[in-house]
């Protein structure tokens, strides 16, 4: 790939790089300097002519993976250094590293009472309160439609470790938006969301 | 990815696996063809695949609305037109550089790296010796041109006191390392995966740079390394000796790296030559530079002056500010 064209594509993906570095920072300021050290290390002297777009022939890779994987990369380095969480993060990949993806099944709910605009608000709070692992999975997912063997390459996890966070971060989600009962109400899942729990208590 | 590889033990996903990952179009076609007739049956099943799928979109919805702000946009494009100066600048200097771009591994096993750590490999190797001596004073000669020609940032107070400060620490403590003594003590780390471990571990380092920087090649010997403490620097510093040859002589050379304090004006991309005669170091040629996070100043004598050759390992265009 030449420069112009690197140059042109690593910039094409600066608001998905900040997205990412904002979800992961929960801070505008922190999320910028991040972003800043991430198109610093990206166009060190050397890696224009070693970076392989593999994107085009269906593998992972790309120019939007490779600065997520350094957005990841340079955040939990960050994190590591400054001891913020050692533990916590630590403990998350030991617990999550050959775990399966859980069997419960996604709620039932009845479509034609639903009515998502209403539930977005309260979406955004249940997404802020996610752990920092199942945020980035769910934003990769959610908004730039990743697939799973993407995202793990991204992480450096196993595909099963991806579909474990995944199914986790929406079943919280889920969980949220069902368990607050006037949104519930609004989105008129209250009795579908009993009757699945029954269905499940019951198999 | 097909239902199969969602389970690297061989057994099949859940239902409600599969459910999610028919909602995420990652079936393949077998498993699809196989949910879709489960799916006839179940009207319950097929809304959760929708459920799914609204979530989705919603979350996108949330999720997706945040943009780079201008400033942000723009300080990024700095740093690309810094690193496009930067390789217009090492396409300026091929003969050392191009060594400077080729992998860890490209550049031979690590017997050889060993061997050339020995100053007795340069008194054996006259002819690689000439070459080398040719190479850095082809290197040389653009730096000293490039020099000649450079412009200069202007400092306030504040930034010429701290240049002051931070040209004699490093300038007395190069020359203290004349001293076996003072080197013994203060550059304890020998073994190359010693320190970079330390430089990944305490300084946090770009991996590449480390090597590029402790890899003895003709020419250049990786002598030592320790811990140091760089006037203004938040964190850890360290100092790394080299010895290098230029021309028939060889020369100490040190670099040191900490954390960027950002009391210099220093711009990403470009490397600075320090006024050591404003600071009354005239004898001594400092070389500055920052990637952002970590600050690098390499300091040789000018008589013998090794900096061109550290540039090139490290891939890093010539002075073209004086600061």
């Amino acid at each position: 790939m030449d420069r112009d064209q690197f140059e042109k594509l690593a910039l094409e993906h600066l608001d998905a790089v900040y997205r990412m570095a904002v979800h992961l920072t929960r801070d505008p300021g922190e999320a910028e300097d991040l972003v800043q050290e991430v198109y610093a290390r990206a166009f060190r002297p050397g890696t224009i002519e070693r970076f392989e777009d593999r994107s085009e022939d269906g593998e992972s890779g790309g120019m939007r993976s490779w600065l997520f994987a350094i957005t990841h990369n340079v955040f939990y380095t960050r994190l590591k250094r400054e001891k913020r969480q050692p533990t916590a993060v630590d403990g998350f990949y030991a617990e999550e590293g050959t775990e399966r993806a859980p069997d419960e099944p996604p709620p039932v709910f009845d479509r034609s009472g639903l009515d998502w605009e209403h539930v977005d608000s309260r979406l955004k709070r249940a997404i802020d309160d996610l752990r920092d692992e199942y945020r980035e999975v769910l934003m990769m997912w959610g908004v730039d439609g990743l697939k799973y063997r993407e995202i793990a390459a991204i992480l450096d996890v196993p595909i099963g470790t991806v579909m474990s966070r995944l199914h986790r971060a929406r079943k919280t989600l889920a969980d949220k938006l069902l368990e607050d009962t006037e949104a519930a109400g609004e989105l008129g899942v209250t009795g579908l969301a009993r009757r699945s729990e029954e269905k499940e208590r019951t198999a | 990815m097909s239902g199969h590889e969602a389970r690297q033990d061989g057994t099949e996903p859940s239902l409600a696996a599969r459910l999610r990952m028919a909602a995420d179009s990652e079936l393949g076609e077998p498993e699809r063809e196989a949910l879709e007739s489960h799916l006839a049956r179940s009207l319950e099943d097929r809304a959760r695949i929708q459920f799914e799928r609204e979530l989705r979109d919603s979350v996108g919805r949330v999720m997706g609305g945040v943009r780079a702000p201008e400033s942000l946009r723009a300080r990024v494009g700095e740093i690309i037109a810094a690193s496009r100066e930067d390789a217009a600048g090492r396409a300026e200097t091929p003969v050392v550089s191009h060594q400077a771009h080729q992998s860890h591994e490209d550049r031979g096993p690590a017997r050889l790296a060993s061997h050339t750590r020995q100053r007795s490999f340069w008194t054996r190797r006259h002819a690689m010796g000439a070459l080398v001596a040719a190479a850095v004073l082809v290197v040389a000669s653009v730096f000293i041109v490039r020099m000649a020609s450079i412009t200069r940032v202007p400092l306030n107070a504040a930034q010429e006191s701290y240049r002051a400060e931070l040209v004699h620490h490093v300038a007395n403590e190069h020359r203290r390392m004349e001293d076996p003594e003072a080197r013994d003590q203060k550059l304890v780390m020998h073994d190359p995966e010693e320190v970079e471990r330390f430089f990944d571990e305490v300084i946090d380092a770009p991996e590449g740079d480390v090597k590029d920087l402790i890899e003895s090649t003709a020419g250049c010997a990786f002598s030592g390394a320790g811990n140091c403490h760089v006037p203004g620097a938040t964190g850890a510093s360290a100092h790394i000796q080299l010895d290098v040859k230029v021309g028939a002589a060889v020369t100490p050379v040190s670099v040191f790296v900490c954390a960027d304090p950002g009391e210099l004006p220093l711009q990403v991309g470009t490397t600075y030559v320090i006024d050591t005669e404003a600071c009354g170091e005239g004898k001594t040629r400092v070389l500055a530079w920052t990637d952002g996070r970590l600050l690098y100043v390499v300091v040789s004598g000018t008589v013998h002056d090794a900096c061109p050759s550290i540039l090139a390992r490290l891939g890093r265009p010539s002075p073209s500010r004086r600061l």
